[in-house]
């Protein structure tokens, strides 16, 4: 078999039967997960792989941070300092908003909302299928990471996590066409679903009845329902919105907040008080 | 055996740096282009077996269905195994040219996959890799090139 298979000579057969092999394949992988243990080891034997196509972009974000100058530096420091000024301002004022809804939905007799802890990821690895919005962060199982988590940057939902093994862990892109996260537009409270396009730039909303009370620049956020993303962290703004006349739904264009193709430091997000016992970084 | 071990985990760490903008789709498929490299260029045992076996570590490696990219790289090494005698003979720049046509011939398989899988939109920009494999080629047949003088 090996000496068949193992050979220059043009054989169309032989290319049947690899196809028809490669076929076999993908059924046993789809409906057995015979490939897991095997995507286990060459994840852990891949690992230094993953770490080489990493050093362009930690030699660049080192370049940035060191080759910039005393002069730079101060300017730079001067408006990180500015900003954690600004932030501890409306931290201030998020921390009175908390008492004061903690107060009101004990009147309510409403549940309590979830507290969410932030663990900082960076991002090592990106898919090379331009059709898969895939990357790979430093943090997995022994983080606490789990399928299904959150992915947070400094300013939105990035995506959530599909895969997860000991020391690293696969993020599926908000953007990919295969993700759908449930939205709500903050103010209205109208609920949508927004899906993925494949573009960095662009989601759409799926199965928008014109009547629904959507205007450009609206900002829409995760509504919660589904269980899987915690509610109220920004998603993106609606860019456009066009409804054909011969057509049931209005087409609705969402810019996603998040630098889905540019951030490189993340946020996950875990419940508190977690199961396991993630720590911070 | 070392070479092609060696040059298929560089490809695999250029793929792995891949940028994430519209840029992303010019990107050569480098894995492929190695493995067809080995497969018009190198010794007898690199056939179809080898790619296919490439595009299964590649599959098993990105969490693609497996079989996926071992079907795609099996049927686009038959593809360049078909033209070898023709491609052997032609100047670089010609075979940079039918390394962007097979790269396009993998592109549509993907693509073929991925409208299975998800139901996906077909966006043109999905074949510009064909470009960067075209330009890609000339570089890649010097440094392998040399590898292979040195090596067998």
């Amino acid at each position: 078999m090996e000496k068949k298979l193992f050979t220059k000579q043009v054989s169309a057969p032989r290319m049947l039967l690899l196809v028809a092999l490669a076929v076999v394949l993908l059924l046993a992988d789809h409906y057995t997960g015979v490939f897991a243990p095997a995507r286990a080891w060459l994840e852990t034997a891949a690992r230094p792989l993953y770490w080489l196509g990493n050093v362009p972009g930690e030699v660049a974000a080192w370049s940035r941070a060191n080759v910039a100058g005393p002069g730079g530096l101060a300017v730079e420091n001067r408006q990180l300092q500015a900003e954690v000024l600004v932030l501890k301002g409306q931290l201030q004022q998020l921390a009175e908003l908390d008492a004061e809804n903690v107060r009101l939905r004990t009147l309510l007799n409403a549940q309590q909302t979830a507290k969410l802890r932030p663990l900082m990821a960076e991002l090592i690895g990106v898919s090379p299928d331009p059709r898969r919005h895939q990357i790979t962060i430093n943090r997995g199982e022994h983080d606490g990471a789990f399928v299904g988590q959150a992915v947070l940057d400094g300013a939105g939902l990035m995506g959530q996590v599909v895969q997860v093994s000991a020391a690293r862990a696969e993020v599926l892109l908000i953007s990919d066409e295969r993700h759908a996260v449930p939205v709500r537009v903050a103010g209205t409270d109208v609920r949508a679903i927004a899906e993925g396009t494949g573009d960095f730039r662009r989601l759409r909303l799926r199965h928008v009845p014109p009547t629904l009370e959507v205007a450009v620049d609206d900002l829409l956020v995760t509504s919660g329902l589904g269980g899987r993303f915690p509610a109220g962290y920004p998603v993106g703004r609606v860019a456009s919105v066009a409804h054909d006349p011969g057509q049931p739904f209005v087409e609705v264009a969402v810019t996603p907040v998040a630098g889905l193709d540019r951030s490189r430091h993340l946020l996950l997000v875990f419940p508190e008080p977690a199961s396991g016992s993630p720590h911070g970084g | 055996m070392l070479q092609v071990a060696g040059s298929v985990g560089i490809a695999l760490v250029l793929s792995m740096n891949g940028v994430r903008s519209w840029a992303q789709f010019l990107m050569p498929p480098m894995v492929l282009l190695v493995t067809l490299y080995w497969v018009l260029f190198g010794p007898v045992l690199y056939g179809l077996g080898f790619a296919f076996l490439v595009g299964l570590l590649l599959d098993l490696m990105l969490g693609t269905p497996a079989g996926e990219y071992a079907l795609a790289f099996c049927v686009t090494a038959y593809l360049a195994q078909l033209l070898e005698h023709r491609v052997r003979h032609f100047s670089i720049p010609y075979q940079g040219l039918v390394a962007g046509a097979l790269t396009l011939a993998f592109q549509l398989i993907m693509v073929a996959f991925g409208l299975i899988e998800a139901g996906g939109t077909l966006r043109l920009a999905q074949f510009h890799s064909a470009l960067g494999a075209m330009l890609a080629w000339p570089l890649l047949v010097l440094l392998l090139g040399r590898l292979h003088d040195r090596g067998w």
